[in-house]
C-alpha cells in the first residue's frame, strides 16, 4: 500500500530519522534543506508488496565522517555517476530506491531520487549503524551485492565480495581517500530481497513516531514517561565524559541521576547502552536518545557536554534484528568488544523499569 | 554486629595484604568475609554484610565498575576488597556510597583473605602470627633498647613504648598519645586500655635495673582479638626487654667509667700534649680542635652518677643542640659542645640558651646544678673551660636565687667571686662571724667595711666616712678585739672583707 509523502511530512520525518539516529548518523537537516527545494513533491511512497519481487533496486548513503559532510555540502546529483556505474556493471536500469540507513541523515538520501526511480518503504538498518557490513542485506550475505563508493576526485571504486567484512574494509578505504566523506551506493539485489533481508515500512514508522514526537507538544507530557514507541529511562546531569582507555573511541558519559541515581550512558559513534546504578536498562540494537529538556533538541553523542542536563529515551527496533541470532550479533555493544553491555533478553529489557532505589 | 573484623580492625592488622581505603563508608563492621576468583563464581545466595575478596582486578570500565558494585550489593556483602580498586571511577565511587558498600584495594588478596581469618576465627593463629613476628625481629642485631622496640615495632606492625608512670621514655613509630598513657593501669602485670580511637595492652616490665616500667603496644582500631593476642606477644617481648635493659645499663656503666677515666686523664695537668691520650680523645669522637664550651651538672642531692648521665643525655639529643660530648665527672656529668669554628656571639648565646632549657627540663626531676664554662680553643681551651665550668657547678649547687646555675661568661672574676658571696653557704657563716660586731654596734661592721674597701688606710676611712680618725681607729681596734682575728694578716682580711660584702649586701 503506497504511501505520499508531502513536502510538510519533511519535518516530521526528519524528526523520526533524528529519533532513530541514536545519537549519531548525521543530522537529516542539510538534507532536507535540500528536498525542501525539491519541485518534485508530493511523493509517492510505494511498499515492497506493491512491486515486482524481481525489480532491481539500490540504497544510497553519506559515508564516512558526518561533521565533514556538513561541511561539504552534497550535490543533488552526487549520486549519479555512482548509480550509472552500479547499472554499467548490473548492465540493467536499477528503477527501485531504498534507504540504506534508517537513522539519521541517510533515511532522506532515497528521495533525492524521486520521480525518476520508485522510492521503495525499505531499510536496510532501521537505525544508525557505523559499518556497512551491519547493513541488512550484507548481514543476512544476500548474494551479488555490489557497493559503489567515491574515491574523491571523480574516481569510483566498486566493490563485489561474499565477505560483508571485505566490502567495509574496502569501502573505509576509498572515504578515507575521498577525504574522510563520500557517498556510497549498494545495488545487485531486488525487491524480493529487501522483503527477506530488510526491514519494510520504516519510513512510515519514522513519519509516524515524527508527528507523535512533534504532537507531544515537545514532550509536555513526557512526565508520563512514553511517547510512541518511545521510554524515558533517565534524566540528570552530566558530571563527566571519560574516553575508554582500550578504545579510543568509545566514550562514557557519567549522569547523575534526578534521585542521585548513577548513571551511564555509552556510545561510540552512536549510543550504544544505558546504564543506571549498575544495571543495563537499554542497550544495542535498541536506539538511546539523548534530548536537552530545556530545548527539546535530539543531541548527537559528540554534543553531550559537562554539567549538561538530559533526558534519556529508549526506542526499540524493528524485531528483525532480534530474529536471527547472527543478525543480533552484529549490533549489540559486543560487536563493538564492550563487555557487559549486551542484553540477553530484548523483550525482558523492553518490559524493564528503573528500580532506582 | 561483631567489631572484631571491620575497616579499623583490619587496617591494624600487620598483614592486611597492603589494604588501602578507596570509596564507601569509611567505618565498617562486616560479620565474615569470602574470598572468591570471580564475582560470577559466587553460590547465589546472600551474604550479609560480609567482606567479598576478590583475587582478581576491579575491572577497567565504569560500566563495569558500576555492575560488580550492583552484584556485590544484591548479593548481601557490605564491602569488597580487590587489586586495582583505586582505579574505580567518580561514579563508582558514588556508587559505593549510595550502596553503602566499602571499597579497599588490597595488593594481596590471599594475605587480606588471612587476616580476616585471624580477625574472626584464630585466635591462637592470630597471637602465633604475632609470636612469629617478634622471632624474626630477634634475628635482627639491635645496638640499643631502641633498636630492639624498633624492630619488633617493624614486624609486629604497631607502636611500641617503654614507659613509667611519667610518660614515655622509649617510643617506636607513633607518639603514645597522653590520653591513652592516662588510662593505663600500673599495678596489674598484664592490662589493656582504650582512649578514643586507640586501644593499648601494656605488661610491667621485671627489671632490677629499674622499676615502675611497662611494655605497651599500641595503636587504632586494634581489636578485642588482637588485643588478647598482643598480650601475649607483649609478655614473650618482656623478657627481652628487661634483658637489653640490664645490658645497656651494664654498657652505660662502663663506658660512663672508661670515658670518666679519659676525661680525668686529660685534665691533668702532667697529662697535656700527651699524644696517647688524645688518640684516645678522637677515637671516642671528642675532638679537641675547634672552641668549645663546657658544662658540668652537678648533684645536689645522693643518685646513681651513670643514671643522671642518662637522663642529661636524653634530654640534650632531643634539645638540638650540636652533638654534646657527655660523661659521668666529679660527682655529676660534664659536657661540652664543640664547634669548628668560633660560634657567632647571637649563636653562641642561642646554644647557651637551648643548654639552660634542657638543664630546667632535667631540674624538674632530678635535683642538679649546672656551671657553664666560657668559650675557649683548643685541647688548653677545653682543659680551661671544663675547669670553669666544674668550679662554677660548685658555686651554683649552693645559689638557690640564681636557679642552681651560673654561667662564667655572664660574670667577671670578681663578680663571680661576690655572687659566691651571696651563697646559701657562704652567707650564714659570714653571719656567724660578724655576729660580734653587730651585737655592739651596727656602726663597727659598716666602719670595718670602709677599712677594707679603702686599703686599710685610717686616713682614707675617716675621709669617706667623714668621721675624725681617731674614731675610726678606735673602732678598728674594738672590731679586731671582739673578733679575736688579726688585721695584719691579708687572709683574714680578705675573708672578713667578704663577709662584710655578703652581710651588707644582704641588708
Amino acid at each position: 500500500m503506497s504511501l505520499t509523502l508531502e513536502r510538510d511530512s519533511l519535518a516530521a520525518l526528519s524528526l523520526g530519522f533524528s529519533l532513530f539516529g541514536s545519537g549519531g548518523g548525521g543530522s537529516p537537516h542539510l538534507l532536507r534543506l535540500l528536498l525542501e527545494q525539491s519541485d518534485d513533491w508530493p511523493i509517492e511512497i510505494s511498499s515492497v508488496n506493491e512491486l515486482e519481487p524481481s525489480t532491481p533496486c539500490f540504497a544510497p548513503a553519506v559515508a564516512g565522517s558526518t561533521l565533514l559532510f556538513s561541511e561539504r555540502l552534497p550535490g543533488q546529483d552526487a549520486f549519479a555517476p555512482l548509480l550509472e556505474s552500479a547499472e554499467r556493471w548490473l548492465g540493467t536500469r536499477i528503477p527501485a530506491v531504498c534507504s540504506a540507513e534508517g537513522g539519521g541523515m541517510n533515511g532522506l538520501a532515497p528521495l533525492l531520487f524521486a520521480p525518476g526511480r520508485t522510492v521503495v518503504d525499505a531499510d536496510c538498518t532501521g537505525r544508525a549503524v557505523p559499518s556497512l557490513d551491519q547493513f541488512s542485506l550484507l548481514v543476512d550475505e544476500v548474494p551479488g551485492l555490489i557497493v559503489v563508493c567515491d574515491t574523491g576526485a571523480n574516481g569510483i571504486v566498486l566493490v563485489q565480495s561474499d565477505r560483508p567484512a571485505d566490502i567495509e574494509k574496502m569501502v573505509r578505504s576509498a572515504l578515507v581517500q575521498a577525504g574522510g566523506v563520500g557517498n556510497v551506493l549498494v545495488a545487485g539485489f531486488t525487491i524480493d530481497d529487501l522483503r527477506r533481508h530488510a526491514i519494510a515500512g520504516h519510513l512510515e514508522r519514522a513519519l509516524e513516531l515524527g508527528e507523535t514526537w512533534m504532537e507531544s507538544s515537545c514532550r509536555a507530557d513526557s512526565s508520563a514517561g512514553v511517547i510512541g514507541g518511545l521510554r524515558r529511562i533517565g534524566a540528570g546531569r552530566v558530571t563527566s565524559i571519560v574516553q575508554d582507555l582500550d578504545d579510543e573511541h568509545v566514550h562514557t558519559a557519567q549522569i547523575v541521576g534526578e534521585r542521585g541515581e548513577v548513571c551511564r550512558l555509552i556510545a561510540r559513534s552512536e549510543f550504544l547502552a544505558f546504564v543506571v546504578d549498575g544495571r543495563v536498562h537499554a542497550a544495542a540494537p535498541e536506539c538511546l536518545v539523548a534530548v536537552d529538556p530545556l530545548t527539546s533538541e535530539i543531541l548527537e553523542a559528540t554534543a553531550l557536554s559537562v554539567n549538561q542536563r538530559i533526558e534519556v529515551w529508549s526506542l526499540p527496533v524493528d524485531d528483525w534484528w532480534y530474529r536471527r541470532e547472527h543478525r543480533l550479533r552484529r549490533v549489540t555493544p559486543a560487536e563493538y568488544r564492550l563487555a557487559g553491555l549486551d542484553i540477553a533478553r530484548p523483550d525482558s529489557t523492553r518490559a524493564g523499569g528503573n528500580d532506582v532505589r | 554486629m561483631s567489631a572484631e573484623l571491620s575497616t579499623e580492625t583490619l587496617f591494624a592488622h600487620s598483614d592486611n595484604g597492603g589494604l588501602a581505603y578507596v570509596a564507601g563508608p569509611v567505618n565498617r563492621e562486616w560479620e565474615g568475609s569470602e574470598i572468591v576468583d570471580d564475582i560470577g563464581g559466587l553460590e547465589n545466595r546472600t551474604h550479609s554484610d560480609a567482606l567479598l575478596i576478590l583475587t582478581s582486578t576491579l575491572p577497567a570500565t565504569p560500566w563495569q565498575q558500576d555492575a560488580l558494585l550492583r552484584t556485590v550489593r544484591d548479593r548481601g556483602f557490605a564491602g569488597i576488597a580487590c587489586q586495582n580498586a583505586r582505579v574505580a571511577d567518580d561514579g563508582a565511587k558514588r556508587l559505593a556510597e549510595r550502596f553503602r558498600i566499602t571499597v579497599l584495594e588490597t595488593d594481596d588478596p590471599f594475605k587480606l583473605a588471612k587476616a580476616c581469618w585471624h580477625l574472626l576465627e584464630a585466635r591462637d593463629a592470630l597471637t602465633l602470627h604475632y609470636i612469629r613476628k617478634v622471632a624474626h625481629a630477634i634475628e635482627y642485631p639491635a645496638a640499643e633498647l631502641n633498636d630492639l622496640l624498633a624492630h619488633f615495632s617493624a614486624n609486629i606492625g604497631h607502636s611500641i613504648a617503654l614507659i613509667d608512670e611519667g610518660g614515655p621514655l622509649l617510643e617506636s613509630r607513633e607518639s603514645l598519645p597522653a590520653d591513652l598513657h592516662r588510662e593505663i593501669d600500673f599495678t596489674k602485670w598484664l592490662s589493656t586500655a582504650a582512649s578514643g580511637r586507640y586501644t593499648a595492652v601494656s605488661v610491667r616490665v621485671d627489671s632490677p635495673a629499674r622499676q615502675g616500667l611497662r611494655l605497651i603496644i599500641y595503636g587504632v582500631g586494634i581489636g578485642d582479638r588482637q588485643l588478647h593476642a598482643l598480650g601475649t606477644v607483649a609478655e614473650v617481648m618482656m623478657p627481652a626487654v628487661a634483658a637489653r635493659i640490664m645490658i645497656d645499663e651494664h654498657a652505660t656503666v662502663s663506658d660512663s667509667a672508661e670515658a670518666s677515666q679519659l676525661i680525668r686523664d686529660f685534665l691533668e695537668p702532667r697529662s697535656r700534649h700527651d699524644p696517647h691520650i688524645e688518640r684516645r680523645m678522637h677515637q671516642r669522637g671528642w675532638g679537641t680542635a675547634g672552641a668549645h664550651v663546657a658544662f658540668h651538672v652537678a648533684l645536689r642531692e645522693p643518685a646513681a652518677t651513670y643514671s643522671v648521665h642518662r637522663a642529661i643525655r636524653r634530654q640534650l639529643e632531643t634539645s638540638g643542640l650540636p652533638a654534646p660530648r657527655t660523661s659521668t665527672h666529679e660527682q655529676g656529668v660534664l659536657g661540652w659542645l664543640t664547634f669548628a669554628e668560633a660560634p657567632s656571639p647571637a649563636a653562641l648565646q642561642s646554644h647557651l640558651t637551648t643548654l639552660r632549657q634542657a638543664f630546667f627540663s632535667v631540674r624538674e626531676h632530678l635535683d642538679v646544678a649546672m656551671g657553664v664554662g666560657s668559650l675557649k680553643f683548643g685541647a688548653a681551651g677545653l682543659v680551661d673551660s671544663i675547669n670553669e665550668a666544674t668550679g662554677a657547678s660548685r658555686m651554683a649547687t649552693g645559689l638557690s636565687k640564681s636557679g642552681y646555675l651560673v654561667q662564667v661568661e655572664r660574670y667577671g672574676v670578681e663578680e663571680l667571686l661576690l655572687t659566691w658571696t651571696t651563697s646559701d653557704a657562704f652567707l650564714p657563716a659570714a653571719e656567724t662571724l660578724l655576729a660580734p660586731l653587730n651585737a655592739e654596734s651596727g656602726a663597727l661592721v659598716e666602719t670595718l667595711a670602709e677599712y677594707l674597701d679603702n686599703g686599710s688606710i685610717v686616713q682614707a676611712t675617716s675621709q669617706a666616712m667623714g668621721l675624725h680618725r681617731n674614731t675610726v681607729s678606735m673602732r678598728i681596734q674594738r672590731a679586731q678585739q671582739l673578733l679575736g682575728i688579726d688585721l695584719s694578716s691579708s687572709e683574714s682580711r680578705l675573708a672578713l672583707h667578704l663577709a662584710c660584702r655578703a652581710v651588707l649586701g644582704r641588708r
